[in-house]
């Protein structure tokens, strides 16, 4: 098991660093070099040369390459001010150390006991362990700073990393807890009116882009329901109202759920169509399996078929596709995020590459590459989790 | 004495920022895009005596009301708030700033022309406030107004002044310290502050458009320190909170020193103004139909206006204005042109009068921008209207005459003479235009021809190397003497391509018209940048203007739209303003009307 | 006489498809006494299977129907239980085994938690009891180190451990019958005899009677009492096995023998097959279905359907016109029964 996640992370790492070589060599061969936008503008000329310095701009690529990698996996120390506000200190290993745990806290309990509740359990301290390390992050790699004057990219990435999550777990919630149901209840009743409904109104979800989704939803649940109902119900834009700080704890939920609701509904109804689609896949599998036809015949009651043998079944291919789901949550949800007014990972991205501000379009790139890796590590965790045939030799 | 250099600079700096950004906002499709010049900082200056902003009141006097907010939809954010660092030239910032930062000037929205901020008076050579002295430096001198306070209650002083001028000047600093690194001297006073230039340039109008207030700044990391939050402010509202990606929120600033010149009420009346950050369009539309912003200035697209415009029944304003992006026609004067047409006649005056009587500016309003807004009789009209002598306005719409000054041109140059016209064809609005034209020329008997190019080419090669016969494109124009002798440079018969700017090729060396217009006019440019008197430099802009008009070197056709809406039966007090002072201009007048008794 | 264990009167069960009703069942009445062993033999989609489901009640409409008839359990129409009461006699009064014992357990379970599972629901014990009796049920199976095997999940076994398993899990709780379809199809021939001896002997000891569905006449002869043949939907012949082997009535009974391998055989016959397909159960033929794949078949099979009724030996009955006048055990099926190449599939 630890062999095996040793491997599969040896093999993220050269993953990684081929996406970083094409990422990058893609960025200076897409018209000119980084600041070609800012040489338009003649005072920017000693702010140009400082970066040209710093990033060795004017060397051969390979060079280029070599400088950005280094700085990339390099902690900001103390006598390093270029891309860093904070520096590296002995209380910043804390989160580290908690990664750590989780990680071996999650081999030993997956190696050496079978019982499937620890592996819920397991994940929870994923969880816990993920959410330490980001609150008490003051740590920070000198990702540069970012081209565009918007100050050092570690900070600028992970300022945007909440409102990310905020967003994408809430639209995964939805779409897992709306999506397997439905997908359960379809094939559940294969070919009733309901499952037809289901699986037209999938087709057209899936086959929407997402900016009709969002502007309709924006339409139909803002402007329209206003106008029916005379009361705001929910925002068109952005995460909270200024002065969120002085609301109280109710207004405070209301006002984030009000804002919330579309941009995780825009992307919800396309997951959840996903969702659905291969829940009812999977669950008609199993349902015409032959140990669901010998729970039949043991007697057990149709409810508990259901739910004990088929289920628990159904549910496991469902894992991969969300775990993979989630690597992708982190990158943002580039295009709901820009119609939203949503300060995530994803506008920001968008804005960086308009400007051609490379520091911060690698680092994002890589954070989802790396989120992707170990998401994907993740999955195959989970999965011999779920299913006791998967071993991993 | 080296008049040359400091104007030389002037015109090239305008130029390179007007023709980037035109650049950019063809290829982008017509969204004008953020890096603008200093003027968006510090916006230019005009050593104008015209009156501050009284010829506001056409509404009825009353008590407006005090307390409540608007929220302004913006489509981009910015990198900083620091107007001073790289990122903080952003567009955004002059538009939230004009909430919090102060200068010497500022762009009157009715007017655009540029009134006095902090100082009593703007100097020139006419009130005394500027001197060319003996030694050929230049004096300028700041009357801070008295009542002048940063939100803390400290007088602005001319310590302040000298504060901005180190910032600006420490080697350390990314700042732009074009113009301020020849002040050889200065001299501060508790309410007045003096600096010396080693040459008279008139660009002495763009310095010193924010202060930075030194008793706050001074001992901070100017670069680290100013990224995320605002100094004290000197404007009607002080910095509250920066959600990052969301919005930027401003309060009431309590010791705002200015009245409202109407009520003579306390400014500003708005507790708070929320800067709302939605860059897809159709999203800040829908978010202003559901009223969740009041004030809204999306790109110049005319499905958007309607859209708007759809609004006013129901308590929406809607305000399009001709912004200071000119549209023109224009004619190569060089051996290039051959090359597209060998037919070309653009030497000869009667064609290119011919020319002018064929084209039907108001039908070309009418289809392209929808009737919002007037033709264009000067490219002075643009950005700086008062001095617009509407010098093109000879030129009306008439068939007859076209044919007669075609009739002329063919039996001067005993040649068919033709138009090959070539402009962008991945703007929408331009190969309209070159549809309309294809009628216009077939009226009025001219062979014409149409061969549009992509941005790329056009803007990369066609233009650098004169190969066009009737070409079409526009520039961005900045309000002050500044940005008009800057204009005025890509007509400089001694700046041809590729170190100048003049694409025309009119009266440059290898150009097909060297005349007395063409010797005048080189003559008139050095003049220009050989004087900081605004009276004088009126005379030869105005010479410039009609010079170029009475010999059609250009064909002037329309401003693009810039269009602001507020909901009116919420905010009172907005008006709309197309310079780079933005729609926020007067913020401190805003009011909430529904707060109204 | 004491009261058959199970009665089946008429049973009809069809399925709807898109291209028509199939007949799967199509009214068939036979008996079985407690203890009894009862082979059922036939090709695929004879009907066999489905006889089996129907009885369990594990057909489920819309899909497929019992239109007609009773199955009479120990003095109960099962058809009129309601679902909660049919789920207290499958598993528990009524068991079944499966054809494929490699995907016939839950592979996210253990054993022992599938076994139980069966234990605690039907015989309301406590877990810990339940363990024993699992336990128990294993080593009745040989299973070796039950205790520890009782932890382990289905792919930790081999495909005849797995058979035993299910043999476990369906005697566990002391069934009255207990419904085998096919259960060693799947697997080697040694391993095949075992198991069925297994099985016999475990359901000899509790007095569970048998359905022992097939299409190898062969198993049939080792380890029943009585036999059903089955052909598209319809009972063709019954009887003991000495009647069926010795004096067939009906020429599918007598071509299925002659397919046979006999152990006992000195000679080498060559094996041999009924030329033909079972017909469409949507599109029966006119008159007796097995008429088109039949050598003796005149005109009254090809207009009437002939009954199941008595003949030939005593409780012997098949559905023939023809069975008084043909002397079929004296027939030798060598040469004459058509040649084709392919074996009763099933």
């Amino acid at each position: 098991m630890l062999a095996y996640i040793t491997r599969r992370l040896v093999y993220g790492l050269v993953t990684l660093l081929a996406l970083s070589i094409i990422v990058f060599t893609l960025l200076q061969l897409s018209g000119g070099g980084p600041l070609d936008r800012l040489k338009l503008n003649p005072r920017m000329a000693p702010y140009i040369q400082a970066l040209t310095e710093q990033w060795g701009l004017d060397q051969p690529l390979y060079k280029q390459y070599w400088t950005w990698l280094r700085n990339y996996v390099s902690p900001c120390t103390s006598t390093d001010p270029q891309g860093c506000t904070s520096s590296f200190g002995l209380k910043n290993a804390i989160p580290i150390i908690m990664l750590v745990l989780a990680i071996a806290a999650t081999a030993f309990v997956v190696y050496s006991v079978k019982n499937h509740w620890r592996g819920a359990l397991v994940l929870l301290v994923w969880f816990v362990a993920i959410l330490f390390a980001f609150r008490n992050m003051s740590i920070a790699f000198n990702w540069g700073i970012s081209f565009q004057g918007a100050g050092p990219v570690w900070d600028l990435v992970f300022s945007r990393v909440g409102a990310t999550f905020r967003l994408g777990f809430t639209a995964l919630l939805l779409a897992l807890m709306v999506g397997i149901p439905l997908g359960i209840y379809q094939a559940i009743r294969q070919y009733s009116f309901f499952d037809q409904l289901g699986t037209t109104a999938a087709f057209v979800a899936f086959s929407t882009p997402i900016f009709v989704i969002a502007l309709a939803l924006q339409i139909l649940l803002a402007l329209k329901l206003e106008q029916w109902t005379g009361v705001k119900l929910f925002y068109v834009t952005g995460m909270n109202n200024p002065g969120y700080g002085e609301m109280s704890f109710l207004q405070q939920i209301a006002d984030t759920l009000q804002h919330l609701t579309l941009p995780a509904l825009s992307i919800a109804l396309i997951s959840l169509a996903g969702y659905s689609r291969f829940q009812r896949a999977s669950m008609l599998d199993v349902l015409h399996s032959d140990y669901l036809r010998t729970a039949k015949a043991k007697g057990l009651p149709r409810r508990r078929i259901i739910v004990k043998h088929a289920l628990r079944n159904a549910l496991i291919p469902i894992v991969t596709l969300v775990s993979l789901d989630v690597a992708f949550i982190i990158g943002g949800a580039i295009i709901t995020e820009s119609i939203f007014g949503w300060p995530g990972i994803g506008r920001l991205y968008i804005v960086a590459i308009g400007t051609v501000d490379y520091p911060v379009v690698m680092s994002i790139v890589m954070i989802i590459g790396i989120g992707i890796v170990i998401m994907n590590i993740v999955a195959d965790i989970l999965y011999g989790v779920m299913d006791p045939r998967v071993r991993y030799d | 004495m080296n008049r040359l250099w400091p104007s030389r600079k002037v015109g090239m700096l305008v130029l390179l920022v007007a023709f980037a950004l035109v650049a950019a906002a063809c290829s982008s499709g017509g969204t004008a895009t953020t890096t603008t010049t200093s003027t968006t900082a510090a916006p230019a200056a005009t050593t104008t005596t015209a009156p501050p902003a009284t010829t506001t009141t056409t509404e009825p006097k009353f008590e407006k009301p005090y307390g409540g907010e608007a929220v302004v939809a913006q489509d981009q954010e910015p990198p900083t708030l620091n107007p001073f660092v790289p990122g903080g030239d952003n567009f955004v910032v002059s538009i939230i700033g004009q909430g919090y930062f102060a200068g010497v000037q500022e762009i009157d929205g009715f007017t655009l022309e540029l009134v006095p901020e902090l100082v009593t008076e703007l100097p020139t050579v006419s009130n005394g406030g500027v001197t060319v002295n003996d030694d050929g430096s230049m004096t300028v001198k700041y009357q801070i107004r008295d009542e002048a306070v940063w939100d803390d209650g400290t007088p602005i002083s001319g310590d302040d002044f000298q504060f901005t001028l180190d910032i600006i000047l420490d080697p350390d600093l990314p700042t732009d310290k074009t113009t301020y690194d020849t002040i050889v001297d200065t001299k501060v006073g508790p309410k007045t502050f003096e600096y010396t230039l080693s040459a008279p340039t008139v660009l002495y109008e763009l310095l010193f458009g924010t202060i930075i207030p030194k008793h706050a700044v001074e001992g901070t990391d100017f670069v680290a320190d100013w990224n995320e939050k605002m100094w004290p402010s000197a404007g009607p509202f002080k910095f509250d909170e920066w959600a990052k990606g969301e919005f930027v929120h401003l309060v009431k600033n309590d010791n705002y020193w200015k009245t409202d010149p109407e009520t003579g009420q306390k400014l500003p009346y708005l507790d708070g103004v929320t800067f709302k950050f939605i860059p897809e369009t159709e999203a800040g539309l829908n978010a202003f139909k559901a009223r969740e912003v009041d004030i809204i200035n999306p790109p110049p697209a005319t499905e958007s206006i309607e859209q708007l415009q759809a609004l006013e029944s129901e308590g929406a304003r809607v305000e399009v204005l001709a912004g200071p992006i000119w549209e023109h026609l224009n004619f190569q004067f060089g051996p290039g042109r051959l090359e597209r047409n060998e037919n070309s006649c653009n030497e000869n005056l009667n064609m290119r009068k011919a020319v002018a009587h064929t084209i039907d500016k108001q039908l070309i309003v009418d289809e392209i921008l929808a009737g919002q807004v007037e033709p264009l009789n000067s490219y002075v009209d643009a950005f700086s209207p008062t001095l617009s002598q509407e010098a093109w306005s000879q030129y009306d719409f008439n068939v007859d005459k076209a044919k007669e000054f075609y009739g002329m041109a063919v039996e001067e140059m005993g040649k068919d003479c033709s138009v090959v016209f070539s402009t962008t064809s991945n703007n929408d609005a331009r190969v309209k235009l070159s549809e309309l034209f294809v009628d216009m020329f077939g009226k009025a008997g001219i062979p014409y021809e149409n061969q549009l190019e992509d941005s790329q080419i056009f803007f990369g090669e066609t233009l650098d190397n004169g190969k066009w016969d009737l070409g079409e494109w526009a520039w961005v124009g900045s309000p002050g003497l500044s940005g008009l002798i800057g204009i005025h440079d890509v007509f400089d018969p001694e700046g041809p391509p590729p170190d100048g700017s003049n694409f025309y090729r009119w009266g440059t060396p290898d150009s097909s018209v060297q005349d007395d217009a063409t010797a005048r006019f080189a003559e008139i440019r050095d003049e220009m940048n050989a004087t900081v008197d605004d009276k004088e430099l009126v005379a030869l802009i105005n010479e410039a203007e009609n010079i170029l008009a009475d010999n059609v070197v250009i064909f002037p056709l329309y401003s693009r739209l810039d269009p602001g809406a507020v909901w009116e039966d919420t905010i009172g007090g907005f008006k709309h303003n197309p310079t780079s002072a933005g729609i926020t201009w007067n913020m401190e007048e805003w009011y909430r009307v529904d707060l109204a008794g | 006489m004491t009261e058959p264990l199970l009665k089946v009167e008429d049973l009809r069960t069809y399925f709807a498809t898109e291209e028509g009703v199939v007949r799967a069942v199509d009214g068939i009445s036979f008996e079985m006494r407690r203890g009894e062993r009862r082979g059922v033999v036939g090709e695929s989609g004879s009907g066999k299977s489905v006889t089996a489901m129907s009885i369990m009640g594990l057909i489920e409409p819309p899909a497929g129907d019992i239109v007609t008839g009773r199955i009479v359990f120990d003095g109960q129409n099962l058809l009129e239980l309601s679902e909660d009461e049919m789920q207290s006699i499958r598993g528990g009064r009524i068991a079944m085994i499966f054809q494929d014992p490699m995907t016939a357990l839950n592979p996210v379970y253990t054993i022992g938690d599938q076994l139980m599972e069966t234990i605690v629901l039907h015989q309301k014990v406590s877990k810990a009891e339940a363990r024993e009796i699992a336990i128990q049920a294993l080593r009745d199976v040989q299973i070796p180190n039950a205790e520890h095997r009782l932890n382990d999940y289905p792919h930790q076994f081999s495909g005849g451990m797995r058979q035993r398993v299910m043999i476990a899990m369906g005697l566990s709780c002391s069934p009255d019958l207990l419904i085998a379809d096919e259960p060693t199809t799947a697997l080697d021939v040694t391993t095949q005899a075992q198991i069925m001896d297994l099985m016999l002997h475990l359901a000899e000891d509790r007095g569970t009677a048998v359905m022992l569905i097939t299409h190898d006449l062969g198993v049939v002869a080792g380890f029943c009492d009585t036999v059903q043949v089955m052909y598209a939907g319809g009972i063709v012949e019954s009887g003991t096995i000495d009647d069926i082997y010795h004096n067939p009535q009906h020429p599918y009974t007598w071509g299925l023998l002659g397919s046979m391998t006999r152990l006992d055989d000195a000679t080498q016959h060559r094996l041999h097959s009924i030329s033909g397909a079972p017909p469409s159960l949507i599109k029966l033929p006119e008159g007796c279905r097995f008429r088109p794949r039949c050598q003796f078949a005149t005109d009254i099979c090809r207009q009437v359907l002939p009954v199941l009724r008595p003949v030939g030996n005593p409780g012997q009955m098949a559905a023939c016109h023809r069975s008084e006048e043909l002397d079929l055990k004296a027939l030798s099926v060598d040469g004459e029964v058509g040649a084709a190449a392919s074996e009763v599939t099933s």
